[in-house]
């Protein structure tokens, strides 16, 4: 069941308060949640998982596989395809996370426009249990997520956004709240950072920061987090419309992410 | 020293003056359309919802139209009516609807040799110190009294009837507050003179000058209690410079609106630069009611606008004492603010972020609100706006989220710990303008109490030629 994962995740919020990744099935194998701005990767999960639309058009199709706190049993295994057309943004995702018995499957819509200067979407994810018990009603076993996000080019290079992933929410309950987050990205030809500032889910804010760096083909980027002082890196190679990620993020008290994605690019502009 | 109820008369005088030549901090009040937050005036149930009408004018010869619902989940929707028309000297508005804080109207007319007009009341004489005044002891002036106004407030209902240009003589009759009064105020040149009276024999009386930026008034009553104001304003190019000191006694209390007689002493300090870089707004205000009970406020806002990308606009605060004459006073307060607007595209977005707290640099936060908007402009007049605010209010404490209906401005009343989604949609439609909203409350805890359900409006607005 899912509330049993989830239950893990609130044992292990409890162990740390902050234990809040800001992403859940869909959460790309990317430098942070910007819009696809500068040395940043145009991931079609990203889309999918914070409602920011990405800045170029094109058709995307990414898979990929993550393995959470270290846990083999908490897996959440997602493939996204993305198409975008003029200004037109259109993506769509299946996950599934966790062991048949003890999980939860997902799916996931987004639509939005995009320009070279701005870009909102709309975001919505159904999750169900794969294993309900007998007699539960689709509210027991099946929630549903919906949220948006809008970026704007606030200054050369410069990026600002808001990301609501989940405005509103109805059924089982997310595995993770999400609450609004602000931030900020701005590229220098290949130099990228970013900063993030979630709202206060309970005592206090989270934030998160990170920088990338691009060599042709190649692009690192390294992040931290706070509540608890956490952080990670990763590494993208792109080649003729093949992109291949790592990630691995480490907790001091849940041990470490690891996320693996593959993609397909086609027909950017 | 956090508390100006704890500090003697020469440490707060101390105190005052630092705040006020030092600058400490600030937060001016956000535009209507802000994604901040307002605060209602004094005479407002604290803690409850507030509305008030903007005060857009009507062109001649038109008229408008409106009909609109609103509700909530689980509650019978309220039906909103309302008219407004302006024709050949004729003009007026008028709203009905069960359970309409708004209801009700005015109309006026040309009569000989000036004006007449009955139903709601908002004047203002002078300073306001006897009509009119301000809503916060730190405002130089009301912005829902007097002509001019941003927004229409509703002082007391009753009919008036003013003579000459720009009404050199005015008088009025009306219910303020509960009690029966009738003024008369005439002007003559700078020179201005009010008598207001009640039918227990309560009289109190104004004498104003106003010469060019200067603005003075001397207000008593009857029981040689009295109070007096004056207001000096200098510029010289985009830099301005505002002082207003008040003084009296603080039993004067006015008799159509007691509740904003304000405090006995003030004295406010407003400094306001319009560069070509940006905008300065400083402000630095101390005042009393009565001993013991006072407070000071400082306040520094900078906002720049880009030349393609937007505006940001930051500011400080600082405050003691309380700002009301009742109530419980919440001491020392001190935080700042930060909102950043930008449009391309037809995509307009706007972040906003602000934190109040009972100790310096905003810690021991009592108010926490992050907001963000987001504006799509369609084809043919149609439009989506969506606005998302987090925020914290300690127990105790106050805030007022702004919602921009099409004929009102809700200060909607929120505390604890929760997030809202306001999602609204406008479109041309039969013959008018159509406007829905949808507001989700988030409250951790109370997804089936009264406060989480969703809320909603939907509005029907036609403007015409009358002929």
């Amino acid at each position: 069941m899912r509330a049993v994962l989830a239950a893990a995740l609130a044992v292990a919020g409890l162990l740390a308060p902050a234990a809040r990744a800001g992403s859940q099935d869909f959460a790309p194998a990317a430098p942070g949640p910007a819009p696809a701005g500068g040395a940043s990767v145009a991931a079609a999960d990203a889309f999918l998982e914070s409602g920011l639309p990405p800045r170029r058009a094109g058709a995307a199709l990414d898979v990929s596989l993550t393995r959470w706190y270290g846990l083999p049993e908490l897996e959440t295994r997602a493939a996204v395809c993305a198409v975008g057309w003029r200004s037109l943004r259109v993506a769509a995702g299946l996950a599934q996370t966790g062991e048949p018995d003890v999980g939860w499957s997902a799916a996931g819509l987004a639509c939005g426009v995009a320009r070279p200067e701005g870009g909102a979407g709309l975001r919505a994810i159904g999750r169900r249990d794969r294993a309900a018990p007998a007699g539960a009603t689709l509210a027991e076993r099946a929630g549903v997520e919906v949220g948006w996000g809008a970026w704007l080019r606030a200054a050369r290079g410069l990026d600002l956004w808001a990301a609501v992933p989940q405005s509103w929410t109805a059924g089982v309950a997310p595995p993770l709240e999400r609450p609004l987050e602000l931030g900020a990205a701005l590229a220098l030809d290949d130099l990228a950072v970013w900063l993030t500032r979630a709202a206060p889910v309970g005592d206090a804010a989270d934030h998160a920061a990170g920088v990338a760096l691009r060599s042709g083909p190649l692009l690192a980027w390294a992040f931290a987090r706070d509540r608890p002082l956490r952080g990670g890196c990763g590494l993208a190679a792109t080649t003729r419309g093949l992109r291949l990620a790592a990630v691995v993020e480490s907790h001091p008290d849940l041990g470490e992410t690891v996320r693996l994605s593959l993609g397909l690019a086609g027909g950017a502009r | 020293m956090r508390s100006a109820r704890r500090r003697s008369p020469a440490s707060a005088c101390a105190v005052g003056l630092a705040l006020l030549l030092g600058a400490v901090a600030a937060r001016a009040q956000p535009a209507p359309d802000s994604t901040g937050y307002l605060e209602p005036p004094p005479e407002a149930v604290e803690g409850a919802d507030y509305e008030v009408e903007p005060a857009d004018t009507l062109a001649e010869g038109a008229i408008e139209l409106g009909v609109g619902a609103a509700g909530r989940a689980g509650v019978r929707p309220r039906q909103t009516r309302r008219v407004r028309f302006s024709d050949r000297g004729l003009g007026g508005s008028v709203r009905e609807g069960p359970g309409d804080p708004l209801a009700g109207g005015s109309i006026e007319t040309t009569a000989p040799a000036g004006r007449v007009g009955v139903g709601r009341l908002a004047p203002r004489w002078g300073r306001g110190l006897l009509l009119g005044a301000a809503a916060e002891p730190w405002s130089a002036g009301a912005n829902d009294r007097g002509a001019g106004a941003p927004f229409r407030g509703r002082a007391g209902q009753g009919a008036w009837y003013r003579v000459g240009e720009r009404g050199a003589v005015e008088t009025l009759f009306g219910r303020f507050e509960r009690r029966d009064l009738a003024g008369g105020h005439a002007r003559a040149g700078p020179v201005g003179c009010g008598i207001l009276a009640d039918r227990a024999g309560h009289a109190q009386a104004s004498l104003s000058l106003a010469r060019g930026r200067a603005e003075h008034e001397l207000a008593l009553d009857r029981a040689g209690r009295w109070r007096a104001e004056a207001a000096l304003e200098r510029s010289a190019g985009p830099v301005a410079w505002a002082a207003r000191v008040r003084g009296g006694s603080a039993g004067l209390r006015s008799l159509a609106e007691p509740q904003r007689s304000g405090p006995a002493r003030a004295l406010a300090l407003e400094f306001r630069d319009g560069a070509a870089w940006g905008r300065v707004n400083a402000q630095a205000a101390l005042w009393r009611f009565a001993p013991g009970r006072g407070g000071a406020r400082a306040a520094l806002e900078v906002a720049r606008g880009f030349l393609q990308h937007g505006s940001l606009a930051v500011g400080l605060e600082e405050r003691h004492g309380t700002p009301r004459e009742t109530g419980r006073s919440r001491g020392f307060r001190q935080g700042g603010w930060g909102e950043w607007r930008g449009a391309a595209g037809g995509i307009a977005l706007a972040l906003r972020h602000e934190v109040l707290g009972a100790e310096r640099l905003g810690r021991s936060a009592v108010r926490t609100v992050t907001a963000a908007r987001l504006e799509l402009a369609g084809p043919a007049g149609t439009g989506l706006r969506v606005t998302h605010c987090a925020y914290r209010v300690r127990s105790g404490e106050s805030l007022y989220l702004i919602e921009n209906a099409s004929d009102r401005v809700i200060l909607r009343a929120v505390t604890g710990t929760g997030r809202r989604t306001r999602v609204e949609v406008r479109a041309p439609g039969a013959g008018g303008r159509i406007e829905a909203a949808l507001e989700v409350p988030g409250i951790p805890g109370a997804r089936s109490s009264e406060a989480a359900r969703p809320r909603w409006t939907l509005d029907w607005t036609r403007r015409a030629r009358s002929r």
